[in-house]
């Protein structure tokens, strides 16, 4: 290739900046020059030479091309049309131009018209190959979609090409199967969008000339779908056929498949084992073009021939030239598994692994004896070469979140005969691994199975190769090799395209790639994009290509077509089934037992709704002061802290006094802060005292002689004396020994103390004293405590013992029933607020319950261990759990029932939750107890949550100030 | 508003075991409104008379005691012209308050009866019965039974 070759010419219109006579005739030569930015008269010129002053920030504006004649003077510029794509050929180096002119006046005036030819030749420049490097290491704004310096600078590129071509009307002697033409009109509508919301974006680049470049990251693209749009997609991407054929597991794989899940082993299977690629002739790149270098120029003259090199290559989707041809490379040798929560999305990928090895692992396998000497020792690979990969042909990497990687591992194992799969996590201490001497081929004998990690580790790994210039083999780690299988797990989690974590996870090697997500599209198609990026379907891996076909049909309201396009990319590449799916003899594809939910209504105690009210009228009176003030954005924060406290109230009062409070919502510093705050606030400070001066004795039951408890549990007479009911509800007694309901007797000495008398027993008349309040607790539901021959255990505890709210009392009733009723049962309890976790922990004790707890402050391995003991336990037993540790993955199908201490914004995640439970493998019916306070911001959040059912998906999306201002909406309707 | 299960339960056993010589029926539509009869104690100026009663639970039963009132006409200290009846256990007043929510309807009509045995002019209720009560209790009695004649025998 010489320097530069010629491609064509065009007619051109320029406008004079000089005037006067025969400065231009036809046919004269003119040169073709890139305007160098002239500073302002006005500004003084320091030392420098040239304009380098905020060039980035001029280039934005400055698209000038003069042309000059022999002497260098400035005649005149071209129009401002062509100049805008002309500059980016000449900026970027891709292209020269000689101009010549055809028609100038013979007296020139400023401002007057001329006509000129432009030459264009390509630049050897121009196909200097660029890539994405893996050090490509930017800081990214969080779930802005903007588009990067990068793609902005490729967009131009792509631009001035495809503009060129058309005015020097070259057409392709072969290229993909979209008419040339029409592509072209597409791509520049497509462009042209891009470049108007680049234009569009409010941002000081556009005024302020000399002002720094930061492009503003607020600015979102990709619109949102509607859900009736997505709906659709979804029904056209889950028209999963029944008839398709099933396939076997491998003997080693030690569960049994469900018909469905045999149907997607065997299309996995085809996908991966897809050779007829590797057969094919090689064909050209589906998105890159030929195009014959022309022999003649525009005046019919011959060109110098370069016989070794007739043509040369143009991707018009991402701008780039080549001299090489084009392979196509090989078709994405995986897919997306996108079946719903609960159809055993794991499940299927392990039979894979199990059913499809590579030739090598089967060899090894077959072999696989332990070395008998050193010198049958694997030699390990000597990785000199940068950059260099080696391959793992035994090895599939799974890429999961940190809260599910031991479950993948004990999956992996239950899914296996035994000794037939090595599995090992990649996380923490085990990071210590030479991953690249395990998973070599030298070692294909002991290589692990399966290496499970986390996105977290990708992500650590990526960035330290980044700083190693993108030496991959500087870590002998995940990036040293090439797997033999990837699987994303939760892959939603690479949504955003820019984010590191999804940049970090394209760059994996491997040769099957899949990714596994209940919700490929989160609520925008771009959600897509990433996953086909980094499964690396061509072409849809080409930002510039999706954008054309995709991105922008959509957004100019072609929504059909745009979900059309959509349809075909994903049709070859996913496998969708949900779970209301029926199979065609009218079953359900998995039959889940039923769910209960029911929602308990908890009576908050007289001095607990004390607390709760004072903290009510407060939170109610800031946030109409704001609201009246306009300062609602501004007090967001404290706003938010109030009524994080008023929801805390509703657990337990002493969580509103905790300093070192614990939540698990974004806002925790915030309620730390509130919490703080508190010390000054002496009213409430003494309405929580008042509240634990009931509370804070603990009981002391064995004051009490024997022979009384076992009088109260010989008592004939099991009825309530004031409301009849038989037995008594929570049976207590007096300091004379008289029984009654619990609230029938409290109801009783408050009446009597609103009537200022000194409460007396209703029995006989003795005066009562208030602390001389015993509850019975007949220990019927405890297998521990049962006493031979003599019926239940029976202890009095002191009323209000135990530090309880009102809330916990309910929630050891209702387990205690459940104990009473099964006493192997196991159920989860799920609240936000791990500090309340902390108050249940104690009352469970005292109710002799065991009880194990998961929350996000633990270890890797607690959690392991934690999951492990629950699944095992064959006791009664619980698991507490933050929502937040368990809303996503876990499996928690051993437990029976759910209990929902305290409500979220929307129910979506508490769903979630729920799931954990309700899902695949469940064997029994479910029930679920929503603990909600009556009268309270718990019982508007319900309405809250009932009015955002539909948009809950959208939630964790939305930018920051939209969803304050979403949650100022829901907090109007939780104070009114 | 739902009745409460202890008002239920408390009319029910009325009727499935009831006191001899006191009835005590609830009203169809209020089932809360009993219309009572007792039967006076023998060897008592009242034998022989059968004395109608209004009975009322009100809301807050049983914190607070039930309203009872006699409808026919009797002569008795503790029982004034309008029929409300002196019974330490009916008062609402809080120094002399002997009301106790394990207290019930039967047990109320029972201290009633009681106090048709056993009048006492020392707690008085109608001022000017008491006082020819106690100043010639033979001509008060004559008197009692002329009413219990008069107004409770039936016809």
């Amino acid at each position: 290739m010489p320097d530069s070759r010629y491609i064509g010419a065009f007619g051109v219109e320029g406008w004079t900046t000089r005037s006067g006579v025969n400065l231009l005739r036809h046919g004269d030569v003119v040169n073709i020059e890139r305007q160098k930015i002239q500073l302002p008269k006005s500004a003084p010129q320091r030392g420098q030479p040239g304009p380098r002053i905020s060039a980035a920030a001029a280039k934005r504006v400055d698209v000038i091309v003069r042309f000059t004649d022999g002497a260098g003077r400035e005649i005149g510029r071209l129009v401002k049309e062509t100049a805008d794509w002309v500059s980016t050929l000449m900026d970027q180096k891709i292209c020269k131009f000689e101009g010549t002119c055809v028609y100038a006046p013979e007296r020139l005036r400023t401002n007057d018209t001329v006509f000129l030819q432009l030459r264009c030749s390509l630049l050897s420049s121009a196909f200097s190959s660029r890539r994405f490097q893996a050090a490509d290491n930017r800081t990214v704004g969080r779930f802005d979609e903007t588009e990067t310096s990068e793609e902005r600078s490729l967009r131009l590129r792509q631009v001035a090409l495809v503009k060129l071509f058309q005015e020097i009307n070259l057409l392709p002697t072969r290229g993909n199967e979209m008419g040339a033409k029409n592509q072209r009109r597409e791509l520049l509508q497509a462009a042209e969008m891009a470049e108007n919301k680049e234009k569009g974006k409010p941002g000081p680049q556009d005024r302020d000339d000399t002002g720094s470049s930061s492009p503003s990251d607020d600015n979102d693209d990709g619109k949102e779908l509607e859900q009736d749009q997505l709906d659709t997609l979804y029904k056209k991407a889950q028209s999963f056929d029944f008839n398709t054929p099933q396939a076997e597991p491998a003997e080693t794989f030690a569960m049994t498949l469900r018909p469905y899940q045999k149907q997607s082993l065997h299309w996995m299977m085809e996908k991966e084992r897809n050779v007829r690629n590797e057969q094919r002739e090689t064909s050209m790149h589906p998105l890159w073009e030929e195009y014959a270098w022309p022999t003649k120029d525009h005046d019919d003259k011959a060109l110098p021939e370069f016989p070794e090199q007739p043509t040369f290559y143009v991707n018009p989707y991402s701008g780039e030239l080549s001299l090489q041809f084009p392979r196509q490379e090989q078709h994405c040798l995986g897919g997306i598994l996108a079946d719903e929560m609960g159809l055993g999305k794991t499940i299927q990928m392990l039979s894979l692994i199990h059913t499809h090895k590579s030739g090598i692992a089967i060899e090894a396998r077959k072999a696989s004896r332990p070395p008998s000497s050193v010198n049958q020792l694997p030699r390990l690979p000597s990785v000199q070469e940068r950059n260099a990969v080696t391959n793992a042909p035994c090895t599939t990497l799974v890429v999961a979140p940190m809260s599910l990687l031991a479950q993948w591992q004990s999956e992996a194992e239950n899914a296996s005969r035994e000794g037939t799969l090595r599995s090992m996590v990649y996380y923490g201490n085990e990071k210590n691994a030479d991953l690249l001497a395990l998973c070599c081929e030298a070692n294909a004998n002991n290589a692990p199975d399966v290496v499970i990690t986390s996105y977290g580790v990708v992500l650590s790994e990526f960035s330290q190769i980044a700083a190693e210039n993108g030496d991959r083999a500087s870590i002998r780690g995940l990036f040293s090799l090439r797997f033999f299988r990837v699987i994303l797990d939760e892959a939603h989690s690479i949504k955003n395209r820019q984010s590191k974590t999804a940049r970090a996870c394209y760059e994996i090697a491997a040769k099957h790639r899949w990714v596994l997500t209940g919700t490929p599209i989160v609520n925008k198609l771009e959600d897509l994009f990433s996953l086909i990026r980094f499964l690396r379907v061509e072409p849809w891996n080409n930002f510039s290509f999706w954008r054309t076909f995709i991105t922008v049909p959509f957004e100019s309201k072609d929504y059909m077509r745009a979900l059309d396009v959509v349809q075909t990319v994903l049709e070859p590449l996913v496998m969708r089934r949900t779970k209301d799916m029926k199979t065609p003899d009218g079953k359900p594809l998995v039959a889940l037992p039923p769910k209960q939910i029911e929602i308990v209504d908890i009576e908050l105690s007289k001095s607990e709704r004390d607390v709760y009210d004072y903290i009510f009228t407060r939170a109610k009176r800031t946030f109409f002061a704001n609201v009246e003030a306009g300062t609602v954005m501004k007090a967001f924060t404290s706003i938010f802290a109030q009524i994080l406290r008023l929801r805390q109230s509703c657990c337990h009062p002493i969580l509103v006094r905790n300093r070192d409070i614990v939540t698990d919502e974004e806002e925790a510093g915030a309620a730390a802060d509130a919490a703080a705050g508190l010390a000054d606030d002496m009213d409430l400070q003494s309405l929580i005292e008042r509240f634990t001066a009931t509370t804070d004795d603990v009981a002391d039951s064995n004051a009490f002689g024997a022979h009384v408890l076992s009088q109260i549990r010989d008592e004939a007479v099991n009825e309530c004396p004031i409301c009849a009911e038989e037995p008594m509800v929570d049976q207590t007694v007096t300091g004379c020994w008289h029984s009654a309901c619990k609230n029938c007797l409290l109801d009783y000495i408050k009446h009597q103390m609103d009537r200022r008398e000194v409460p007396r027993c209703f029995q006989c008349r003795e005066d009562i004293n208030e602390r001389d309040l015993f509850e019975v607790v007949r220990h019927d539901d405890d297998p521990d405590a049962a006493n031979i021959g003599q019926g239940p255990r029976i202890t009095l505890q002191r009323l209000g013992a135990g530090n309880s709210s009102a809330k916990i009392v309910a929630l050891i009733k209702h387990l205690r029933d459940l104990r009473r009723d099964n006493p192997t049962i196991k159920a989860v309890i799920f609240s936000q607020f791990t500090s309340f976790l902390s108050l249940i922990e104690p009352a469970l004790a005292l109710a002799n319950m065991r009880f194990l707890r998961l929350d996000g402050s633990m270890a890797q391995k607690a959690r392991a261990t934690v999951l492990n003991e629950f699944r095992e336990s064959d006791k009664f037993t619980i698991l507490l759990i933050s929502l937040k540790a368990g809303g996503v993955g876990l499996n928690l199908t051993s437990a029976k029932r759910v209990y929902m201490m305290d409500p979220w914004w929307s129910f979506a995640v508490e769903a979630q939750a729920i799931d954990r439970v309700h899902r695949m493998g469940q064997e029994d019916e479910v029930k679920v107890y929503r603990f909600i306070v009556k009268d309270s911001v718990e019982q508007r959040m319900l309405k809250v949550q009932e009015r955002k059912k539909f948009i809950a998906t959208s939630l964790g999306m939305m930018s920051d100030d939209e969803k304050k201002m979403q949650r100022i909406e829901d907090i109007r309707e939780l104070l009114s | 508003m739902a009745l409460p299960k202890r008002i239920i339960k408390e009319t029910e056993r009325l009727m499935a075991e009831p006191v001899p010589g006191i009835s005590a029926v609830p009203h169809e539509d209020n089932l809360r409104y009993f219309d009572v009869e007792i039967h006076g104690p023998s060897s008592s100026p009242y034998e022989g008379g059968i004395f109608k009663l209004e009975l009322f639970l009100p809301d807050d039963y049983p914190m607070a005691p039930p309203k009872i009132r006699f409808l026919t006409k009797i002569f008795h200290p503790n029982v004034d012209k309008l029929g409300r009846i002196c019974l330490d256990v009916l008062k609402t007043d809080q120094i002399l308050d002997n009301w106790s929510p394990a207290l019930q309807i039967r047990t109320i009509l029972l201290s009633i009866q009681a106090l048709l045995g056993a009048p006492n002019p020392d707690d008085p209720l109608a001022a000017d019965v008491a006082k020819s009560w106690k100043e010639d209790e033979q001509a008060a009695i004559a008197t009692a039974r002329a009413w219990t004649q008069q107004y409770a025998v039936p016809k």
